[in-house]
C-alpha cells in the first residue's frame, strides 16, 4: 500500500498505563462508577452524621441484607439492560418461585434439589421469553410484561391464593447465618456480583452481548448467533430472578404469590442507577451493584431517621436523579480522558486534490 | 383514471359500533325477566356482592365464605360475584355492571375507597340499597366492619397486660406500630386505638391524648414508640422492620403490631433474623391460618385479633335481608371479632382464649363470638359517634342455620 | 484471470417486483469491479445476497471454484465475504479495537480480555501504516475513519471479497481518495473488491472493471480504461441524456437587482467566513463550491438560520436584516432551504409522502388549524407528477422511497412552500443518475421561470454543470467568480485547491 502522508506512529497511551489496560471508554465508565460510588460514600456520611446508629457493623448488615435481594435480580437484569433489551418479568417469576419452592420442599425434596428446581423454572421462562422476543420479534416490553402477567398470575393459583409456608425450617438455608454474622445469601450475591463482572469484561459472551446491544444489525452481519444469544441472557436473567425468589422465601420462611412487587422497577432502576443505558449495549455489573447499595443505604438511612413513608417515596426520586446527575457530570468534568484524536486521514489536500485532477 | 368509491371504512366501523352500542344498551335496560322486588318474603333475594381483591388469598375467603354461606341458607338466596381487583377502575366498572344487574341489593367491598361517592351515586339513582364491607365509604350505604376501637384497643390491652407482668416498662422497651400506608386513614386508626390501651398497662412509654395522635405520617412518638409502613406487604414490611431496628438498642423489649397478618408475618422474620424474637411479644390483626398456627405455636406471639373474615358471608347475608325488610340498622354493624390470646381471659371484653373458638389445630373457627348489642361508640375515622353492635342480626333465621354463633339458639 | 468469485444465474424477487434476472457476475482475485446503475437495478439486491442477509429464488455463486449455501449473514462470513454496508456496520458501543475484531476475537476457551483485543488488533492492522487509535470508542471517529476500520475488518477477517456499498457517498474527495488507495493494498494482497457506486467518475478512475445493472440485469461489462463516460450513462439509462443549456438566462437576470445579496459576512470559529459577499439574481443559478471547511456549507447554513454566531447582514427581496439566527425568520424571509442529509434534517420520516409535503404548504392545505386532507392530497400529486416521483402510494412512509426520489420530494416541499430563495446544500448526494439529472433539469427550470437559486455543493461537475455562474470558496473567502468559458471544472479544482488566486 502506498504509504500515507508522513505521520508519527501514536500509540495512545493514558495515565502513563501500559496501552491496552486502560481506554477511554472503560476510563469513562471508571468515572461514571467512581462518581456513583462517591454519591454512595457521600450518602453515607449524611446518615452517618444524622444517626448514631448508621455506622455500626449491624446496621451494615442490615444494609446488606435487604438489598441482597434485589442484588441478585439486578445482575440477571444489567445482562438483559447491556443486550439491548429488558426484563419486566422478574415481578412474577420471583413470586412464583417463592411458592414452588416452598411446595416443592415441603413435598419432601431435598434443599438442593428444590434449589436446582426453581432455576430450571427460570431457564424455562428465560427460554420462552428469549425465544418470543428473538425469533416471534415481539417487543420485550410487551413480551415480558405478558410472561409478567402469566408467571405472577400462576402463582396465586397454584396455591389457591393462599401463601405458603416452609414447614422445614432447613429450606431457609440460604437465609442461615454465614461467616462474618452476613447471611449466606449475602455471601451468595458478592459471588454471582464477581462472577458477572468477570463473564461480561473476560469472555467472548460477554463480548457478544455488549456487541449485540450497541448494534443488533452489525452483530448479525459480523455472523453473531443473535436469536440464541438473545435467548440466553433472557434465561440467564430469569434464572436470576429464581434464585432471588427463593432466596426471598427463604428470609421469610414462605412462599406467598405477593413478593416482589417492585423488583422489576427497582432492577432496572439499579442498572441504570450504575451506569447502564436502555438503548443498550452499555453497563456493567459493578456499577449495577452500587446501584443496588444506593438504593439500599437511601431505604435504611431514612428508616433510621423515621421519615415518613411519603416523603421517602419523593425523596427516593430525588435522589435516583442526583445520583445519576452527579456522576455523569463527575465523568463529563474529565474530558482529557477520552477526547481523541479521530483524525488518522492525514489533511494533505493539496496533494490529494491535485492528484485527482491529473 | 379510477373512479374510487367515496366510502371511508373508518366512518362505516364507526357507525356499525355505535349502532351495536345502541342495540345492547336498549337490550339491556328493557330489564330482565323476574326482576326483583324487595320485601316479599318467599321470593329468592338475589344480590351482587363485589370483592376487594379476589387474588389476596386474605380477601378471598370473604367470598369463599359467603358462597359457603350461600350454600347453606338455600334456595332463598342468590348471590353474584364480582372482583375489585385493588383498583379503582375496576371497581367503577363493576358498580356498573352491578346496577344493570338489577339485584334488590349491593354488598360492596370497595378495591379503593376513593371511587365511594360515584359508587354509591350509581346505585342510588338505581335505587339498590347497599352493604359497604371495612370502609365507611360515602354515606349512602349501610357500613359493616371490624370495628377497630374495640378489636386493636383490647389488643392493646392483652398485650400491656401481659408486658407489664413480665416487668417492661417505658425505660427498658420499645414499642414498634406497623402501619399500611396505602389502606387508608380509617383502617389506620386502628394503630391509635392499641396505644391508647397499651399506654395505660405499661407504665413509661410515651402517652398520647387521643388515638388520632397517632396518624400516617408518624414515624415517632416520643422516646418509645416508632411507627413503620408495611403497606400491607411481607417483603417490605420485613425491609422496614430490619431497618428500625437497627435505631433500636438490641437491650430494649420490643412490643411490635402490624395492622395486618402479611405484615405480622414478615415482620415477626425480621425479628428473628435479628435474633430478637425472643426478647419481643408480637400480635397480628386478621386470623389469617399462618398466624393462628403462630399463636399456638411462638412464645412471643401472644394475641391475633381476629375478625373471622371467612364467615363474614354469614353476617353480610342475614344483614342484607334486614335492609330489605326495613329494620332498623345501627350506623356500624360489626362483624364477629376477638382477640385470640394463648389463655389469657378478660371478662367482658374480646379478649379470649383461642380454644374458644378453633378446636384442636383447626384453622377454620367453629364457633363464633356472640352478638354484640348496639349501643353508641367512636365511629372510627369519621369523629363522631353512632350506634355500633351487630345483635340485630338475631332476629333473621338464617343467622340460626350456621350453628355457630355463641348464646344464640 | 480465474474468477475468484462467480455468480450464475441468480433470481430474486420480491413479490410482483423482479428485482435481479439471470444475473451473472465474476471478480477475479486482485482486481476491482465497479456495479453501477440506477435506483432500482438491483445492486443493492445483489449485494445483500452476497452478503448473506437476502436469500436467491434460484442461482448458483461459487468461491474459488467450490460452491457456497450462504443462508445468513454467519454462512457469508465464514466462507470469506465481508460486506460494508452503507450505514456501516460497526457497534458504536465498543472501542475500535473491539470493532475491528467484531466476532473475531482472541480467546482462549472462549475467554478473553481487552488487553489481548488490543494486542491483537495491534498487530493485524500494522501492515496498514495507518494510524488507527483502537482505544477510542467508534462512535467518536469522523464517518471516514469509521469507513476506514470497517474496511481494515474485513481485511482482517481474511475475506476473500468485500463488497462496498456506496462508500464514498459521504466522504469529500480527499477522504475517498485515501479509501481508494486502502482497496489498492487490500487488492494487492489478492482480495478481490467489488464497489457499488454512483459515481462514476470515481468508478472509471479507480476499478477495473465496470459493471452496469439496469432493470433486475448486468446489461453491461469492460475494463474501465476502454470505456468512456458516456458509454456508462448510456447503458445506465437505455438512452443518451440531454445535456443542460446554462448561462441563458444569467445575462438577462443581471440586469435586475439582485433577490439575495449577502454582505459582509464574518464568522470565528471554524469553518470561519471573512467577508463574504455575493448576490443572486432572480432567474439564475449561482454555485457556491469549494472542498470540505472552506466555508461554504456554512454559508448555506448561514441563509437558513442554523448559525448564531456570523455578524454581517442580508437582503432577501426588498427586505434586509441582521444574519438570520434562527431558522424561523430565515423561512418568514422567504428562503427555501435544502439540507444536505435528507433522511435527518430534511425529511420527516416517519410522515407520508403528501404529509411531508402537505407541512411546507401548511395555508393551501389546512383552513384554521384542520388539514384538508383532500387538498393535502391533491397538492401531494401535483408535485409528484411533475417531479416524476415513483412511488406505490401517497400514503407510504417517505422512508421508504429511495434515495433519489426522496430527494425529489424534499425539493418539492421546499418548492411547495413557495420561496422567493433556493438554497439548496448537496441536493444530490446519494442520488442515482436519474434522478440526478432530473433535479438537475428542474433546477434550470425553476430558473428560467424566474427563481432565484444558490446551489452549495462539493461536486464539481454538478456546480459547473448546472450553474450560470460559479464562486469558488477556499478558506472562508470568495476566491473568484467563474463565468462563460472560464466556468471549467479543472478551473474550479484548481482555484479550490489554491493554486490559482
Amino acid at each position: 500500500m502506498t504509504q500515507t502522508s508522513s505521520m508519527p506512529a501514536k500509540r495512545h497511551s493514558y495515565l502513563g498505563l501500559p496501552t491496552g489496560w486502560v481506554t477511554p471508554q472503560s476510563l469513562f465508565r471508571a468515572l461514571e462508577i467512581s462518581g456513583l460510588f462517591t454519591f454512595l460514600l457521600a450518602l453515607g456520611v449524611v446518615f452517618a452524621l444524622s444517626s448514631g446508629q448508621f455506622l455500626t457493623a449491624s446496621n451494615f448488615r442490615a444494609i446488606l441484607t435487604t438489598s441482597a435481594v434485589l442484588g441478585i435480580v439486578a445482575i440477571g437484569q444489567t445482562f438483559a439492560i447491556i443486550a439491548g433489551g429488558f426484563d419486566l418479568s422478574v415481578a412474577g417469576v420471583i413470586p412464583l418461585a417463592s411458592v414452588l419452592y416452598a411446595m416443592t420442599s415441603n413435598a419432601g425434596v431435598p434443599t438442593p434439589l428444590a434449589i436446582l428446581a426453581m432455576l430450571a423454572l427460570g431457564a424455562v421462562v428465560g427460554l420462552i421469553n428469549g425465544l418470543v422476543i428473538s425469533r416471534v420479534g415481539i417487543d420485550p416490553l410487551i413480551a415480558t410484561l405478558a410472561m409478567l402477567s402469566i408467571t405472577g398470575g400462576f402463582a396465586f393459583t397454584v396455591t389457591n391464593g393462599v401463601s405458603v409456608p416452609f414447614d422445614h425450617d432447613y429450606a431457609g438455608v440460604l437465609a442461615d447465618s454465614g461467616p462474618l454474622g452476613l447471611p449466606v445469601h449475602v455471601w451468595l450475591v458478592a459471588g454471582l456480583v464477581i462472577v458477572g463482572v468477570l463473564v461480561l469484561r473476560y469472555t467472548v459472551f460477554g463480548r457478544m452481548v455488549y456487541a449485540l446491544g450497541g448494534s443488533r444489525e452489525a452483530s448479525w452481519l459480523a455472523g453473531v448467533r443473535v436469536s440464541g444469544l438473545t435467548t440466553a441472557v433472557y434465561v440467564l436473567c430469569s434464572m436470576m430472578a429464581a434464585l432471588a425468589g427463593v432466596v426471598l422465601a427463604s428470609e421469610l420462611l414462605s412462599g406467598s404469590g405477593n413478593l416482589g412487587t417492585d423488583a422489576a422497577l427497582n432492577s432496572v432502576a439499579a442498572v441504570v442507577l450504575g451506569g447502564g443505558s436502555l438503548a443498550g449495549g452499555v453497563g456493567t455489573v459493578w456499577g449495577t451493584a452500587v446501584g443496588v447499595l444506593i438504593l439500599g443505604t437511601l431505604a435504611n438511612g431514612m428508616a433510621l431517621l423515621q421519615i415518613s413513608s411519603f416523603y421517602q417515596t419523593i425523596a427516593t426520586g430525588v435522589v435516583l436523579l442526583l445520583a445519576v446527575a452527579f456522576s455523569r457530570l463527575r465523568a463529563a468534568l474529565a474530558p482529557r480522558f477520552y477526547r481523541v484524536t479521530s483524525e488518522f486521514i492525514s489533511e494533505d489536500t493539496a496533494a490529494a486534490v491535485t492528484e485527482e485532477v491529473t | 383514471m379510477r373512479i374510487r368509491p367515496r366510502i371511508k371504512w373508518l366512518q362505516v366501523a364507526a357507525a356499525v359500533f355505535a349502532l351495536s352500542v345502541i342495540v345492547s344498551a336498549c337490550a339491556g335496560s328493557s330489564g330482565s325477566p323476574g326482576a326483583s322486588n324487595s320485601g316479599s318474603p318467599h321470593k329468592t333475594l338475589k344480590i351482587d356482592f363485589a370483592n376487594i381483591n379476589d387474588e389476596s388469598a386474605f380477601f378471598h375467603s370473604v367470598t369463599q365464605g359467603m358462597k359457603d354461606a350461600e350454600k347453606t341458607i338455600g334456595s332463598d338466596v342468590k348471590v353474584r360475584y364480582y372482583d375489585n381487583k385493588s383498583d379503582g377502575n375496576t371497581t367503577l366498572q363493576n358498580a356498573r355492571l352491578m346496577v344493570n344487574d338489577h339485584p334488590d341489593l349491593i354488598i360492596e367491598f370497595y378495591g379503593t375507597e376513593a371511587v365511594a361517592k360515584s359508587a354509591e351515586r350509581l346505585f342510588k339513582d338505581a335505587n339498590i340499597p347497599c352493604i359497604t364491607v371495612n370502609v365507611p365509604g360515602a354515606g349512602g350505604c349501610t357500613w359493616y366492619d371490624l370495628y377497630n376501637p374495640s378489636l386493636c384497643g383490647q389488643t392493646g390491652t392483652a398485650m400491656g397486660k401481659i408486658a407489664a407482668e413480665k416487668g417492661w416498662n417505658g425505660s427498658n422497651t420499645a414499642v414498634i406500630l406497623v402501619a399500611a400506608a396505602s389502606f387508608g386513614p380509617e383502617i389506620n386508626t386502628c394503630q391509635g386505638y392499641y396505644y391508647e390501651e397499651l399506654q395505660k398497662y405499661v407504665p413509661g412509654i410515651t402517652k398520647i391524648s387521643s388515638y388520632k395522635d397517632i396518624t400516617l405520617s408518624t414515624t415517632r412518638v416520643g422516646s418509645t414508640t416508632y411507627q413503620v409502613n408495611g403497606d400491607g406487604l411481607l417483603d417490605k414490611t420485613f425491609n422496614s422492620v430490619t431497618n428500625v431496628l437497627q435505631a433500636i438498642p438490641s437491650s430494649k423489649h420490643l412490643i411490635v403490631y402490624p395492622i395486618g397478618d402479611d405484615m405480622a408475618i414478615g415482620a415477626w422474620r425480621a425479628l428473628d433474623q435479628a435474633n430478637r424474637g425472643s426478647n419481643s411479644i408480637i400480635a397480628g390483626l386478621g386470623g389469617d391460618p399462618r398466624t393462628l398456627v403462630q399463636l399456638r405455636t411462638n412464645p412471643s406471639w401472644v394475641a391475633e385479633g381476629d375478625i373471622f373474615i371467612s364467615h363474614w358471608g354469614e353476617l353480610l347475608l342475614p344483614m342484607a335481608k334486614a335492609i330489605l325488610e326495613h329494620r332498623t340498622t345501627p350506623a356500624l354493624t360489626t362483624s364477629p371479632l376477638a382477640v385470640l390470646t394463648k389463655n389469657l381471659t378478660v371478662p367482658n371484653t374480646l379478649i379470649a382464649p383461642m380454644s374458644n373458638f378453633y378446636k384442636g389445630s383447626e384453622t377454620n373457627a367453629t364457633e363464633l363470638p356472640p352478638l354484640v348489642p348496639v349501643k353508641d361508640g367512636d365511629l372510627p375515622g369519621l369523629d363522631k359517634q353512632g350506634p355500633v353492635g351487630n345483635d340485630y342480626l338475631g332476629a333473621i333465621d338464617w343467622l340460626r342455620k350456621f350453628g355457630n354463633v355463641s348464646g344464640l339458639s | 484471470m480465474a474468477a475468484l468469485l462467480e455468480v450464475r444465474r441468480v433470481h430474486k424477487r420480491y413479490g410482483t417486483t423482479q428485482a435481479l434476472t439471470d444475473l451473472d457476475f465474476d471478480v477475479a482475485a486482485g482486481e476491482a469491479v465497479g456495479v453501477v446503475g440506477e435506483n432500482g437495478a438491483g445492486k443493492s439486491t445483489f449485494a445483500k445476497i452476497l452478503a448473506g442477509a437476502v436469500v436467491p429464488d434460484a442461482g448458483d455463486v461459487f468461491l474459488e471454484g467450490r460452491q457456497l449455501q450462504i443462508r445468513s449473514p454467519r454462512d457469508a462470513r465464514l466462507a470469506g465475504i465481508g460486506f460494508i454496508p452503507q450505514e456501516l456496520a460497526f457497534v458504536p458501543t465498543l472501542t475500535v479495537a473491539e470493532n475491528l475484531l467484531l466476532n473475531n476475537w482472541p480467546t482462549r476457551h472462549g475467554t478473553t480480555s481487552p488487553r489481548a483485543i488490543l494486542r491483537h488488533a495491534a498487530r493485524a492492522i500494522q501492515r496498514f501504516q495507518i494510524d488507527v487509535p483502537l482505544q477510542a470508542a467508534m462512535a467518536q471517529l469522523k464517518l471516514a475513519d469509521q469507513q476506514m476500520v470497517e474496511i481494515l475488518k474485513a481485511f482482517i477477517r481474511r475475506s476473500k471479497i468485500i463488497l462496498l456499498d456506496e462508500p464514498t457517498a459521504a466522504l469529500s474527495a480527499h477522504e475517498a481518495s485515501q479509501l481508494f488507495r486502502a482497496l489498492e493494498s487490500v487488492k494487492s494482497h489478492g482480495v478481490g473488491v467489488v464497489l457499488i457506486s454512483h459515481r462514476l467518475d470515481e468508478v472509471l478512475r479507480h476499478c477495473d472493471r465496470i459493471d452496469v445493472f439496469r432493470n433486475s440485469r448486468r446489461v453491461y461489462s469492460a475494463p474501465t480504461v476502454d470505456t468512456p463516460v458516456d458509454e456508462v450513462v448510456f447503458q445506465m439509462l437505455g438512452q443518451a441524456p440531454a445535456m443542460l443549456e446554462t448561462g441563458s438566462s444569467a445575462a438577462a437576470a443581471a440586469k435586475h437587482p439582485p433577490a439575495l445579496a449577502v454582505s459582509d459576512w464574518q464568522r470565528e470559529s471554524h469553518p470561519r467566513l471573512e467577508h463574504v459577499s455575493l448576490d443572486v439574481h432572480e432567474g439564475e443559478v449561482v454555485a457556491l463550491f469549494g472542498v470540505r471547511g472552506c466555508g461554504a456549507e456554512v454559508v448555506a447554513e448561514g441563509l437558513a438560520g442554523r448559525h448564531r454566531d456570523i455578524t454581517g447582514t442580508l437582503r432577501v427581496g426588498q427586505h434586509e436584516t441582521k444574519v438570520f439566527d434562527r431558522p424561523r425568520l430565515a423561512r418568514a424571509a422567504g428562503v427555501g432551504y435544502l439540507p444536505p442529509d435528507r433522511k435527518r434534517q430534511g425529511l420527516f420520516t416517519g410522515l407520508s409522502v403528501s404529509q411531508n409535503l402537505g407541512m411546507w404548504a401548511l395555508d393551501d392545505v389546512a383552513k384554521r388549524s384542520i388539514i384538508n386532507s383532500r387538498r393535502e392530497q391533491d397538492l401531494a400529486k401535483g408535485w409528484v407528477n411533475r417531479f416524476n416521483v415513483r412511488y406505490r402510494s401517497l400514503r407510504q412512509p417517505v422512508s421508504e422511497l429511495s434515495g433519489g426520489n426522496q430527494q425529489k420530494v424534499l425539493l418539492a416541499s421546499r418548492l411547495a412552500s413557495k420561496p422567493k430563495v433556493l438554497v439548496l446544500q448537496e441536493p444530490t448526494r446519494g442520488v442515482d443518475i436519474g434522478a440526478r439529472l432530473q433535479i438537475h433539469r428542474e433546477l434550470r427550470r425553476l430558473a428560467e421561470s424566474g427563481l432565484a437559486v444558490l446551489l452549495v455543493t462539493a461536486d464539481v461537475e454538478e456546480a459547473v454543470g448546472v450553474a450560470d455562474r460559479v464562486l469558488v470558496m477556499r478558506d472562508g473567502v470568495v476566491s473568484r467568480e467563474l463565468v462563460g468559458s472560464q466556468k471549467t471544472q479543472s478551473a474550479a479544482l484548481r482555484v479550490a485547491a489554491g493554486e490559482e488566486s
